[in-house]
């Protein structure tokens, strides 16, 4: 209509412009000519003639252009406005791929193929010319399904796609069919079993879900719980309208380490916290036993995978301490500008405090380098005397691997200590290294200044500190979610991507938030009352002849005034004056 | 549209060699604007066409109806006394005891004698009217050299005549050219006083052609032509008109101004216009056609648009102006 406003524009304004254009070339002009003796008579009789008669007389090319103009307008006015009719009932249909697509009916089709018959029936009904936009959520890789296609076209490509086991949000359908509304100017059609709501105007749903008796895993967690067991988390919902009775299973490495039976309310959720010895396992899984309508969603996985010991350091630098610190594997020393509320802040296994102490403990590993002893409570005593340090402690840990023989500390601190202090290493009597328990915190006490003393150069120093990380690092390890996309082997194959999520977890007595795989809850629950494309979405198309007949009138009306702008050229050149 | 505008023909300054009396100085062989070789050597099987019995002032190629020379027989008479006993056949006289004269065709150099019409009017026209009418005059005087007669050039424009000298032999075409070529259209026409002025320089009857586009007053210019002929010129009207004269298109509202005078008219030239001045040049053409012909002048219409070739060797020749 835009075409057929612009057309009809111009055409209107052309008819003022050429009389505009005659007028200025009938305007009074000096024309010399050789002799006015023949036209003296001429002019004598115009003079002598009736004031009508010599008024200029309608010119003939004056009528021919505005007649050329206003056929050959109303020539394109109806081509544009024929145009759409003929040419282009619009459609573009976006599909969902997700897994709850592959979802299986009572009628043994899946909600995709029971969609796509719908959506092929739909393409039947098309004329040839109408074009058809193709786009599906995610798009299929390897494949490109087009903009334009006729709409046979459209149906080959339609049969090609297939649901994979990915999880779509329905804001991700509503927008690809907002997108699709807006690049195609087109009539959107979004086949989906989801439950969409504020779907832009213009984009109907070809709702393709039935009722299915569907049981899925839509919580997945593991954290390591007490005495070096495992605590796992799976949680469990029924997309059916009837109670469902579900076992799961939890494989470790596919070796099955748990499994419980659970009831399921209708469209109900329930959880099951395990506790397992998952031992070195790298790959955990739970999985529903029997055959549901979805299988995609029956199983879950979580992969074993080391976190970064991040470690805080409080009080002035100290070179050879931070290196040695910072070259441990996994290690990631951050500064803290100044003392925390807590020993060890939260998101740090280790902190390191040089010529400082904690305010409170609270728990963690907290490292006191203290070499003048000046620490308030936690001074061993104060160093004075230089010698050889000894190791008294060669099982512990800490010391595992750490030879002082050869070592000068330089200094030597008194004999002293105080209920739970275990020395680790003394030189003469005074311990030098040394770890308590306090409030839960295993404080580890170095009375050696690193920046003094030759021992940062001796290989103890950085076999101390790798103990004294790895113990602090015990808890870093643990199952952590499968980052969406990410790709890992398991017995089964590959893993589908997953989406991550905080969830309260009970851990021993109280809960906890913990990050936990999360499977679409929403592709297990999805579903639809019908499958049939909303009635009348396309509009009433005009009838093939009617279109046709309107279409050619417009062409030789649009021919006719090109020829009559044709022929009036070589009039006008005919007529151009003396 | 006219060409340059310059001054009258023969004034002080605007043709070195036309005024009255000045005659041209020896000319220059050599090649000119008007013709190329090829057009002279077409010109070369033309002949000029002389209509009456007109008269030389020294011998030449032509024959004419007098008496005299040796070179042509033409008739016996017999002697009368005072006759010249050498042209007595003498055996005749043994035969018949009778004196004849032996009578001999004088051959004559007749002069032909070219009036260009150099007014403003002539400078119209695409091409220009004068352009074409000054390779007219050239080729047309070139034929009466090339037949052995004399010829003179006149171009005329505001009541003035500007003459060439009498040239005589081929050889003299490129004083032809020099003589026509930097003439320049300009000032009003007036046929009448270019006649009076040849009558008053020529004495003898010759052939005189007149080229001219006639828009001027026609009854003064009818007037002269009358006067020469009555007195047994054999005249030639060459009417040079252009198609913009002969096929104006319409112009709508205009002011028409004159060429010559600037004199103007206001008039609405549509079709109904076109329609009464074609009839108007009709009725022109057709009352000098008839002039013509009820005195014994030949008259030939030439169109610019006609190619100037074409015009020499078909249009004249229909004509009766050359053969």
């Amino acid at each position: 209509m835009i075409a057929l406003r612009v057309w009809g524009m111009l055409g209107l304004a052309a008819v003022p412009v050429l009389v505009a254009l005659s007028l200025w070339r009938w305007r009074r002009r000096e024309v010399r000519v050789s002799s006015l003796l023949l036209w003296r008579d001429v002019a004598a009789r115009w003079r002598e003639a009736p004031k009508a008669r010599r008024r200029r007389q309608a010119d003939p090319l004056l009528l021919l252009r505005i007649a050329a103009a206003l056929v050959l307008t109303a020539g394109l006015c109806g081509l544009a406005a024929m145009g759409p009719a003929r040419r282009s009932r619009r459609l573009a249909i976006v599909v969902d791929r997700s897994a709850s697509m592959a979802a299986r009916r009572p009628d043994g089709r899946t909600r995709w193929e029971a969609c796509r018959d719908e959506l092929l029936t739909l393409l039947e009904s098309l004329d040839p010319w109408d074009r058809v936009a193709l786009a599906a959520v995610p798009p299929p890789a390897g494949s490109t399904l087009g903009s334009s296609l006729e709409p046979a076209a459209a149906a080959t490509r339609l049969r090609s796609i297939a649901p994979c086991d990915a999880a779509v949000p329905p804001q991700e359908l509503a927008a690809a069919a907002g997108a699709a509304r807006t690049a195609a100017d087109a009539v959107v059609l979004l086949a989906t079993d989801a439950r969409l709501e504020g779907l832009p105007r213009g984009v109907a749903v070809v709702a393709a879900g039935a009722p299915a008796a569907n049981r899925g895993v839509v919580a997945f967690a593991a954290r390591e719980g007490r005495d070096g067991r495992h605590e796992v988390l799976v949680r469990l919902a029924n997309a059916g309208a009837e109670p469902s009775a579900a076992t799961v299973l939890v494989l470790a490495d596919g070796r099955e380490v748990a499994r419980r039976s659970l009831e399921l309310a209708p469209r109900g959720r329930t959880e099951a916290l395990f506790e397992a010895d998952l031992g070195p396992a790298v790959v955990l899984e739970a999985r529903l036993e029997g055959k549901d309508a979805m299988a995609a969603d029956d199983a879950a996985w979580l992969a074993r995978r080391l976190r970064p010991t991040r470690i805080a350091w409080v009080g002035k630098p100290n070179y050879p301490l931070r290196r040695a610190l910072a070259v441990q594997p996994g290690a990631e020393v951050a500064d803290l500008p100044e003392l925390p509320e807590r020993a060890v802040p939260d998101g740090f296994h280790l902190a390191v405090y040089h010529r400082a102490v904690p305010r409170t403990l609270g728990g963690g590993i907290v490292a006191v380098v203290a070499p003048d002893g000046q620490v308030g409570r936690l001074r061993p005593g104060r160093l004075r005397a230089a010698g050889q340090a000894l190791v008294v402690a060669p099982r512990d840990p800490l010391m595992a691997e750490v030879r002082l023989d050869a070592v000068d500390l330089g200094r030597v601190a008194p004999a002293a200590g105080f209920d739970g202090f275990t020395p680790l290493a003394r030189v003469g009597a005074g311990p030098v290294l040394g770890r308590w328990r306090e409030d839960g915190t295993t404080v580890v006490y170095v009375g050696i200044d690193p920046e003094a003393s030759p021992w940062p150069l001796d290989p103890s120093f950085p076999i101390f500190w790798a103990n004294v990380v790895a113990a602090a690092s015990g808890d870093a390890a643990v199952f952590g979610c499968i980052r969406p996309g990410e790709r890992v082997g398991a017995p089964g194959g590959v893993l589908r991507p997953e989406r991550v999520g905080r969830l309260e977890m009970p851990v021993g007595e109280g809960r906890r938030t913990v990050a936990v795989s999360l499977l679409s809850e929403a592709e297990t629950m999805a579903r639809g009352e019908h499958v049939a494309a909303p009635p009348g979405v396309l509009g009433k198309p005009l009838e093939h002849t009617e279109a046709t007949e309107a279409w050619r009138l417009s062409g030789w009306m649009a021919l006719a005034g090109l020829v009559l702008v044709l022929v009036h050229g070589p009039l006008a050149v005919r007529a151009r004056g003396i | 549209m006219p060409e340059t505008k310059s001054p009258v023909p023969g004034a002080a300054g605007s043709v070195p060699t036309g005024l009255p009396g000045s005659p041209v100085p020896a000319p220059r062989p050599g090649p000119t604007r008007l013709f190329d070789d090829e057009f002279l050597r077409k010109l070369d099987l033309l002949h000029i066409l002389f209509k009456r019995n007109v008269r030389g002032r020294r011998e030449g190629d032509r024959p004419g109806r007098r008496r005299g020379g040796r070179a042509e027989f033409a008739d016996y008479r017999e002697y009368s006394p005072g006759d010249d006993l050498r042209y007595v056949d003498w055996n005749v006289y043994g035969r018949t005891e009778r004196l004849f004269i032996k009578e001999f065709t004088k051959h004559e150099a007749v002069l032909g004698c070219v009036l260009v019409d150099s007014s403003a009017s002539m400078g119209f026209g695409q091409p220009a009217k004068f352009h074409y009418a000054r390779r007219l005059a050239a080729a047309l005087a070139y034929l009466a050299l090339a037949d052995g007669n004399e010829a003179q050039l006149g171009a005329f424009a505001g009541g003035q005549v500007a003459w060439s000298a009498r040239l005589v032999g081929k050889p003299e075409v490129a004083s032809l050219a020099a003589f026509l070529e930097p003439i320049e259209a300009g000032d009003t026409t007036d046929v009448l006083a270019a006649l009076r002025a040849f009558r008053e320089r020529v004495h003898e009857r010759s052939l005189v052609i007149l080229i001219s586009d006639l828009l001027a007053e026609t009854d003064a210019a009818q007037r002269g032509l009358r006067l020469l002929g009555s007195q047994r010129f054999d005249l030639i009207v060459l009417h040079v008109l252009s198609p913009q004269e002969l096929h104006p298109r319409a112009a709508g509202t205009a002011r028409l101004l004159d060429g010559e005078t600037g004199d103007a008219e206001d008039l609405v030239i549509d079709e109904t216009a076109l329609r009464l001045y074609a009839d108007r040049l009709n009725a022109f053409c057709e009352q000098w056609r008839g002039f013509c012909r009820r005195h014994d002048i030949r008259y030939v219409q030439a169109s610019t648009a006609t190619p100037f070739e074409e015009c020499v060797l078909d249009t004249l020749r229909q004509g009766g102006l050359v053969r």
